[in-house]
């Protein structure tokens, strides 16, 4: 399943912006799990419908740039075509790569509330690793 | 990145050094008073003062102004300038948001005049000004090319569009254009998270304010500047919105690659960076001015609408309204300039994140009306708290490469704030206190809450103390807009 089951993140602290700290029983499900947390960051996800669905593709040199070029291009497919995102099949994945199918609807302001403008991903902080059996990631955004 | 926290040494009142150490190739220095020092102290900036000395080619000292606080690599509120020569350009070092930015307005109203007109002046205001994530722009999509057309021409484009006048132009940093601007270096995406935010305040930090004069420090040159006490004044804080993000987005991950093939050595990953005269540079410098350009033509926007809704509220002619643009600035901008450095002139790359030029008078970048008191300094206080004007001084062409702070700065986090405004009506607070303030977001409200911030009129104060930019006038909200 795509959505996270609460309490897969964490909201981290910290003076100018907002982080987080999400977890994943594999690989896999963190990129799908990070990206869910950061639109639930974004807005209200429960009043998101999957209706309109992509296929997106991203690379990165390791798991740390994976990350970032992955909700890089989240924020940027939500901002060029108004796609509020709550689903995130991972079709394939390995160190360097990720494909996925993502849904979501478009934004409507009578439905919708926009809690926060992420502006971007960072590298600041950036951890992906196993921790004993599962996978976690540390993630900053600037807002 | 050091763990070993940084030795603090006073030099003054209100000056602090980070004396180099390690890898640092100059000192740091932090512009501050002992009462913003534990603060600032509180978070890491200070290291990154620190971490920004060991940039190749920094000249003098790795700045930082009483606003302080932890930004991505490079700390907001930070000022370094860099050689032409070994020096380096980073999109860290200026930020996400490519000229974020500030300009003032005045009018010939009176507080008296407008205090029972406040409510419904808001209310046009937060109907014709699109604000908030998701807003699409006052004028219509532009088409790529259009919007090139904009990227060069910056505040000149919305000017020949109708939106305001010619003169504004004079009344902007660099005159509203950055002349470095290339498209072509701009990316496909940038371009196209462009098309739809002209003319578009956006959501958290950014505001649209309505405020009062109620003090003047300084008459003469307040005179200059065109302000008066009780007069109405209008502030507008935004900057490049979603292409501005993109472009330092995209030129972050260049940098990344360019840090390897130039075999630099940073302590910190968003320090990432290249030579300023390397063709990454370059381009990102292209691709910034872009964006500041970017950024200049939507505040033109903003105003332009602004002053139609004061005219069709007010019912009166341009002439009698006297609605003015009285200066623009950057707070987030790398420019090359010259300055003098141990008594010689010297071309250098200027960054400012989270910063405001201050440039004194008879400069030849500080605009004509105001060549003999120097460039109007803006610093906005947050939500609900006083705002600044001020002015660039010859200290602050010794002192800092012409750079002052650029406003309160945050000393809480955004979770923190909403957790403390759970349950509280924030917009009856503030009308209580006697601002009205319409917002798109609830959230917003809650994350910029005033007690999120550091006092404003304190950081002005250390500026205006250490000599590098004095202040003018001080600009109490009545009302305002938000994302």
């Amino acid at each position: 399943m795509r959505r996270v089951k609460t309490p897969q993140y964490q909201l981290l602290d910290h003076t100018a912006d907002i982080g987080l700290v999400v977890y994943g029983t594999n690989f896999k499900e963190l990129y799908s799990n990070s990206a869910f947390a950061m639109f639930d960051l974004i807005t209200d996800t429960s009043r998101v419908k999957p209706k309109n669905s992509m296929v997106i593709e991203v690379e990165g040199n390791n798991p740390d740039e994976l990350m970032v070029n992955w909700l890089s291009e989240l924020l940027y497919v939500l901002e060029s075509r108004s796609l509020l995102l709550i689903e995130f099949d991972i079709l394939e994945i390995d160190r360097n790569r990720l494909k996925a199918e993502v849904r979501g609807e478009h934004y409507d302001p009578a439905r919708h509330e926009y809690f926060t403008e992420i502006k971007a991903a960072t590298y600041h902080q950036l951890k992906v690793e196993k921790v004993d059996e599962r996978w976690k990631a540390q993630i900053i955004f600037d807002t | 990145m050091g763990s070993q926290p940084h030795e603090l040494k006073r030099i003054s009142d209100y000056l602090w050094e980070i004396p180099q150490r390690g890898n640092m190739r100059v000192p740091g220095r932090i512009y501050a008073s002992s009462a913003l020092m534990p603060h600032i102290e509180s978070d890491q900036s200070p290291l990154q003062v620190a971490n920004v000395a060991h940039l190749p080619g920094i000249v003098k000292y790795s700045f930082a102004m009483p606003d302080i606080h932890w930004g991505y690599g490079f700390p907001i509120g930070g000022v370094a300038a860099f050689n032409m020569e070994e020096g380096i350009i980073s999109p860290g070092g200026v930020g996400y948001d490519i000229n974020c930015g500030c300009r003032l307005a005045r009018t010939n109203l009176k507080s008296n005049e407008v205090k029972d007109k406040i409510k419904p002046l808001i209310q046009r205001l937060f109907s014709t000004v699109p604000c908030g994530v998701g807003s699409s722009g006052a004028i219509s999509k532009l088409t790529p090319t259009e919007l090139k057309d904009a990227l060069v021409k910056g505040a000149r484009w919305p000017v020949e569009k109708g939106f305001g006048e010619r003169g504004d132009l004079e009344h902007i940093e660099s005159y509203g254009a950055m002349k470095e601007a290339d498209p072509d270096k701009v990316s496909r995406r940038a371009i196209e998270r462009g098309l739809e935010q002209m003319g578009t305040l956006g959501s958290g930090n950014h505001f649209l304010e309505i405020d009062v004069i109620d003090e003047i420090y300084d008459e003469e040159v307040a005179e200059v500047f065109g302000l008066f006490k009780e007069q109405i004044v209008v502030l507008i804080h935004s900057g490049s919105r979603g292409l501005g993000y993109q472009i330092c987005d995209d030129y972050l991950k260049v940098m990344l690659h360019a840090v390897n093939k130039y075999k630099l050595s940073l302590p910190d990953r968003q320090l990432a960076c290249a030579p300023i005269g390397s063709a990454e540079g370059r381009n990102y410098f292209a691709a910034m001015a872009c964006a500041a350009n970017y950024a200049w033509a939507n505040r033109q926007v903003i105003m332009a609408l602004t002053k139609k809704c004061f005219e069709q509220q007010f019912r009166l002619s341009p002439r009698e309204l006297g609605f003015q643009l009285i200066y623009d600035v950057c707070h987030n901008i790398a420019k090359m300039e010259e300055h003098t450095v141990d008594g010689k002139r010297l071309m250098v790359c200027v960054h400012r994140k989270g910063a405001t030029r201050a440039f004194p008078p008879g400069h030849p970048d500080t605009p004509r009306v105001y060549s003999k008191v120097g460039q109007p300094v803006l610093i906005p206080g947050d939500m609900g708290d006083c705002s600044f004007v001020c002015v660039g001084s010859e200290g602050a062409m010794q002192k800092t490469f012409g750079s002052t702070c650029h406003g309160a700065g945050r000393v809480m986090s955004r979770a923190k704030a909403v957790k403390l405004s759970i349950g509280r009506p924030i917009q009856r607070e503030l009308e209580a206190k006697g601002i009205y303030v319409l917002a798109k977001s609830k959230r917003t409200l809650a994350e910029e809450v005033p007690e999120a911030y550091k006092d404003v009129a304190e950081v002005v104060e250390v500026m205006h103390r250490a000599g590098v930019s004095p202040k003018v006038a001080r600009l109490r909200p009545i009302g305002g807009i938000k994302g």
